[in-house]
């Protein structure tokens, strides 16, 4: 009877795993069409404003510039100026924000309703540093170029002086790319520090620590407003170390981006969930808001 | 609502104060010495009737001298009682199982069910022998996927546990073997439940006007009792399927006075693996397991005394080792269930029945991940673990046939240690969230009036719950309230409210029963969940052969949670679980209705729920509400027997389930849009830079996507066949998914592609049960 009762099952589990399916689903994307407005006013740089049409996921190509936009900004509520045009979707004002101004914009392009939203530039972050020990490397090779040079690995203790109200600071580092004579972006930052969203920590067993943070380290003043916040990191003397601090809308920007990147790419289980990269622009997409940076060089030391 | 508490309590004493003689006593089973949890009891003469409770006890107020009293239960044979009462007097009834082939003639409009007050879609009392004849996947009958037939009651995916109840969320639901709530009901992530069908006895559901007795979970309550073990002679079951074999085993310890059962379930998914593994000397092996181990004891002291200890035990475990390359790999991962429980009935007096109970219940998840090599070492090691101990008492006083009197109290001491991490290598070690464990107290009180008047029931009452954790202090007073009436000719109205308070929280992504779900307590940030319901149903009987009804419900519910966005629960976080949540609310509304077969060769219901459910939460879209994602607009239900043979040998039948559903809500990203730069650096990096920087993927409100709708049609026969020796030999065939429908499981992308994945085809099965 047992014998009997195993045969038959065997031959339903073969049947089953025969049947399983995985197919392609045509999804019918019916994602409104909207304006998506990117700026983000940085007190060192003048405005740019990026202005494109969103598409639907099953469209291909570039994305469709609004051209005929008229873009004008307001300062603490007083009008400020207007953006004009530099190139197709790319407008521009040649003025510099301002560290604790509220900035609004109101865009209107025929035929939509106008966008607007509104920022309030951050002060810089007030970081200092103090290298605590230094090595030269060794069996560093020359670059493309047949430069020939050497470089120390750093071990600096940070001080980021947090400022009143809420702040949201984000570290990420670039070093020298010497064949393009470009930055390039860290990829992995990796120290630790209890001020750190470790909404990006990647575990790594084989990196320093265990683990590492996607691109950025956020770091919260959530409990300790005003403190100063202390921690130690290892770097090198070809680093540019970035400090920016983001205004809430920035802020949220960033972190649903990085977040729904992390799950596009590294989750195909559906068991997180899943993220809307976050807008303020009311009657668009895409983000309004500002970021004050402090950039820490090593070069010299 | 303190006038509201006053006239709980005192409005039922107004049917107090007659003068009678008390019969009391025990419905047992007369084969094995089970008590019977709800059978009837009734007194023509008068027309009042009362049903056992959860231990088999009735009490019931008589005139004296000599009355007939009629005891009835399903699937037992009706037994007259002729008694000539002179005195308060205490009995055992026993019935005998069989049908009941009498004509039953419906002498006046008595109650024969445990709450009149409630209809048939907010109470069932599952029929367990239907359990076992329904077809289910793979053989293995599953008390959890059969509710799911009821209406207002959803599965969270194809084949799993998990159920949503009136749109709450899926740990809105309290399960309770012998008292005790289980907190993980689940084996092989979601497809299985906890509860060995065989080890069970009986099994309630509440989804709306939940009495007072119950409390700590927002929509539905599935009270399950385990058997108690053969009291007059030793028996068991075995049982087989294609994933696990069950063994049962029960006798007394002295006749008609203690007894004890014991029930092993193990899975068979783990055998064929190793046996190709060794077959093949695989430098990997790898598999997956679990196992169910019930026992209880109870020993009858004297006639006012017993004594019960339940213990259940329950394991996953799914494991992987290699040698690769001079490097070895180890994982695994485990976790299950322990509880326990101490009971102990008292019979104070004819009038008063009094439960005693303490227990414990935890829940424990593991997983551990080893590389090593001559040169290297690292482990990823992470656990969270709950425990439960409480102490309550229960009191039944029954001053009247016509009014009984409920009242008790509990206290909890719960212990959580969620997501404990620890990375080690060579040079670090590294242990996070260490000092996120949380200690929690919850005292409650609660009483209930049960109150018959004529063709009017009532049951009202309140429950106070007082939770301490971390330093805050959370109140709440929950009143409650139920009303029937039979209005003649078959029809019956009723209405309920409820007003229910939920200290833990379940931290779940993907609502499968995966054992990374894990129960937290309210803290400050997150408070407990609180949540109303109303309820006002209409029903018909057609002369006892069939029923209809149809039932509305409007149900409200705050501070539930979910995780923020990109979050999950098992992560490389430091930090604590409440900042991966968000709280906010939600609401649900809609109406079910039901048409139901009872008697004749073809059995079964049909029903159909018509329901929205919706969230808002001040950080998801803007602060708009959107869809829940298990909100299912429409939901056809059918699960049907067709007796084919019956008789005191042989028992063949056809059953048949079908499930017609709006498909679950997803989030999927449907728009693009251009990416932007940090400022200052759109010209200045070279890199190969992750798509995102350019071109970011969204969707503009949550759970935007609404998957295909879900159905399949399953079909079972069932045969029977009782020996001359009283051994019982059942084989069940059952086909899943006949018609073969690819019903989405997930969805996921691959190559700028989305792709979907049906996990459950056409699935046949057989399995064998044997009793003796």
């Amino acid at each position: 009877m047992l014998t009997q009762l195993v045969r038959i099952n065997l031959l339903f589990f073969s049947v089953m795993i025969m049947l399983s399916c995985e197919q392609v689903v045509d999804f019918d994307y019916q994602a409104e069409r909207k304006i998506c407005l990117n700026c983000i006013l940085n007190p060192d740089s003048t405005v740019r404003v990026d202005l494109y049409y969103t598409r639907t996921l099953d469209e291909t190509g570039e994305f469709e510039p609004v051209t005929n936009a008229t873009l004008e900004f307001f300062e603490n509520g007083e009008p400020w100026g207007t953006a004009n045009p530099v190139s197709e979707g790319n407008y521009q004002l040649d003025k510099k924000p301002l560290e604790g101004k509220t900035y609004a914009v109101k865009c209107t392009a025929p035929g939509n309703l106008p966008l607007t939203a509104e920022t309030t530039v951050q002060e810089k972050p007030d970081v200092t540093y103090v290298v605590r020990s230094k090595e030269k490397s060794k069996g560093w090779q020359a670059g493309q170029t047949g430069e020939s040079t050497h470089f120390y690995n750093l071990l600096v203790d940070y001080r980021l002086n947090d400022q009143p109200g809420n702040d949201f600071y984000w570290n990420y580092e670039i070093f020298w790319y010497t064949p393009y004579q470009k930055y390039n972006f860290v990829h992995h930052v990796s120290y630790i520090s209890p001020y750190i969203d470790d909404f990006n920590r990647v575990v790594e067993p084989e990196s320093k620590n265990g683990f590492y943070y996607y691109y950025y380290a956020r770091l919260t003043d959530v409990g300790v407003n005003e403190s100063q916040l202390e921690f130690s990191k290892d770097t090198d003397t070809r680093v540019i170390d970035i400090f920016f601090n983001a205004d809430e809308h920035y802020d949220r920007y960033m972190k649903s981006s990085v977040q729904s990147w992390l799950i596009e790419e590294w989750d195909d289980l559906p068991f997180k969930e899943p993220v809307q990269i976050y807008s303020n622009i009311e009657n668009g997409t895409g983000i309004f808001g500002s970021a004050s940076f402090n950039y820490l060089s090593f070069r010299n030391e | 609502m303190n006038k509201l508490l006053y006239l709980l309590i005192v409005f039922p004493l107004l049917g107090y104060g007659q003068s009678t003689k008390r019969l009391t006593g025990y419905v047992q089973d007369a084969q094995t010495g089970e008590r019977l949890i709800g059978a009837t009891l009734f007194h023509p003469e008068s027309g009042k009737g009362t049903t056992s409770n959860a231990y088999g006890f009735f009490s019931l107020s008589l005139p004296r001298g000599k009355q007939l009293v009629e005891a009835r239960f399903v699937g037992y044979q009706r037994t007259t009682l002729e008694l000539n009462l002179q005195q308060d007097t205490l009995i055992v009834v026993r019935l005998t199982p069989g049908l009941d082939l009498e004509e039953v003639t419906v002498k006046g409009r008595h109650n024969t069910s445990s709450h009149p007050e409630l209809s048939n879609l907010s109470f069932n009392r599952i029929n367990m022998e239907t359990i076992d004849r329904i077809p289910v996947i793979l053989g293995e009958r599953d008390l959890l996927k059969s509710l799911q037939y009821l209406p207002g009651v959803k599965g969270g995916r194809e084949n799993t546990t998990t159920y949503n109840v009136r749109g709450g969320s899926d740990d809105q639901n309290l399960i309770l073997l012998d008292g005790v709530p289980v907190y993980n009901v689940s084996h092989v992530f979601g497809f299985f439940s906890t509860f060995n069908n065989d080890a069970i006895k009986s099994a309630s559901f509440y989804k709306g006007g939940i009495p007072a007795r119950f409390g700590g979970r927002l929509s539905s309550v599935l009270d399950i009792s385990m058997k108690e073990g053969n009291m007059r002679k030793a028996s068991g079951t075995f049982s087989i399927s294609p994933i696990s074999g069950r063994f049962t085993y029960e006798a007394p310890i002295k006749r008609d006075t203690a007894s004890y059962l014991i029930s092993f379930r193990r899975s068979f998914i783990d055998l064929p693996m190793v046996l190709m593994q060794k077959i093949y000397d695989s430098a990997q092996t790898y598999g997956f397991k679990f196992y169910d181990f019930n026992g209880k004891t109870n020993w009858m002291v004297n006639e006012k005394n017993r004594l019960y200890l339940s213990i259940y035990a329950g394991r996953d475990k799914q494991f992987h080792r290699s040698e690769y390359a001079g490097v070895s790999t180890r994982n695994h991962y485990q976790w299950g269930n322990l509880t326990g429980v101490l009971r102990w009935n008292k019979l104070f007096s004819p009038k008063l029945f009094a439960n005693f109970s303490a227990y414990f219940s935890q829940y424990q998840y593991e997983q551990e991940a080893k590389s090593n090599s001559d040169e290297t070492f690292t482990e990823f090691y992470t656990s969270s673990k709950l425990w439960d101990h409480s102490a309550k008492f229960d009191f039944e006083y029954y001053p009247a046939t016509n009014y009984t009197l409920r009242f008790g109290g509990k206290y909890s001491h719960l212990v959580f240690k969620p997501n404990i991490l620890q990375v080690k290598g060579n040079e670090y070690n590294q242990k996070f969230n260490d000092q996120y464990t949380n200690q929690s107290d919850l005292a409650e009180l609660y009483f209930e009036n049960d109150v018959q008047w004529g063709d009017f029931n009532i049951n009202g009452g309140g429950r106070l719950s007082n939770y301490f954790a971390d330093g805050e202090y959370y109140l709440h007073i929950q009143p409650r309230l139920a009303a029937g009436v039979k209005l003649g000719q078959g029809y019956s109205l009723t209405a309920s409210y409820m007003l229910m308070t939920q200290h833990l929280h379940l931290l779940t992504n993907s609502s499968l029963g995966l054992p990374t779900d894990l129960w937290v307590a309210s803290t400050g940030k997150v408070k407990p969940e609180t949540g109303y319901q109303f309820a006002l149903g209409m029903e018909k009987d057609f002369n006892q052969t069939y029923r209809a009804g149809v039932e509305a419900y409007y149900k409200q519910m705050d501070h539930v949670i979910r995780f923020e966005e990109g979050e999950t629960f098992v992560n490389a976080n430091e930090n604590n679980w409440e900042e991966s949540v968000l709280v906010g609310q939600g609401r649900a509304y809609g109406s079910e209705l039901f048409v139901e077969k009872r008697k004749g060769r073809l059995t079964g219901m049909l029903s159909y729920t018509l329901a929205w459910s919706e969230r808002q939460f001040d950080e998801v879209n803007n602060r708009n509400w959107f869809p829940f994602k298990y909100d299912r607009r429409h939901d056809i239900s059918l699960m049907a027997e067709y007796e084919l043979q019956t008789n005191s040998s042989y028992k063949k039948s056809l059953s048949f389930g079908f499930t017609l559903q709006s498909g679950n809500h997803l989030s999927v990203s449907d728009a693009e849009m251009p990416g932007i730069m940090p400022p200052g650096m759109q010209e200045s990096v070279w890199s190969d830079l992750p798509e995102w920087f350019s071109t970011r993927k969204t969707f503009y409100e949550p759970n935007n996507f609404r998957m295909p709708s879900f159905h399949h049609l399953d079909i079972g026969y069932s045969s029977k066949r009782k020996r001359s020796n009283g051994k019982i030999y059942t084989w069940t065939f059952s086909i899943y998914n006949v018609y073969n429908r690819m019903n989405p499981w997930y969805y996921y992308k691959k190559d700028n592609e989305v792709r979907s994945v049906s996990v459950f085809p056409i699935i046949p099965s057989v399995s064998f049960t044997y009793k003796w």
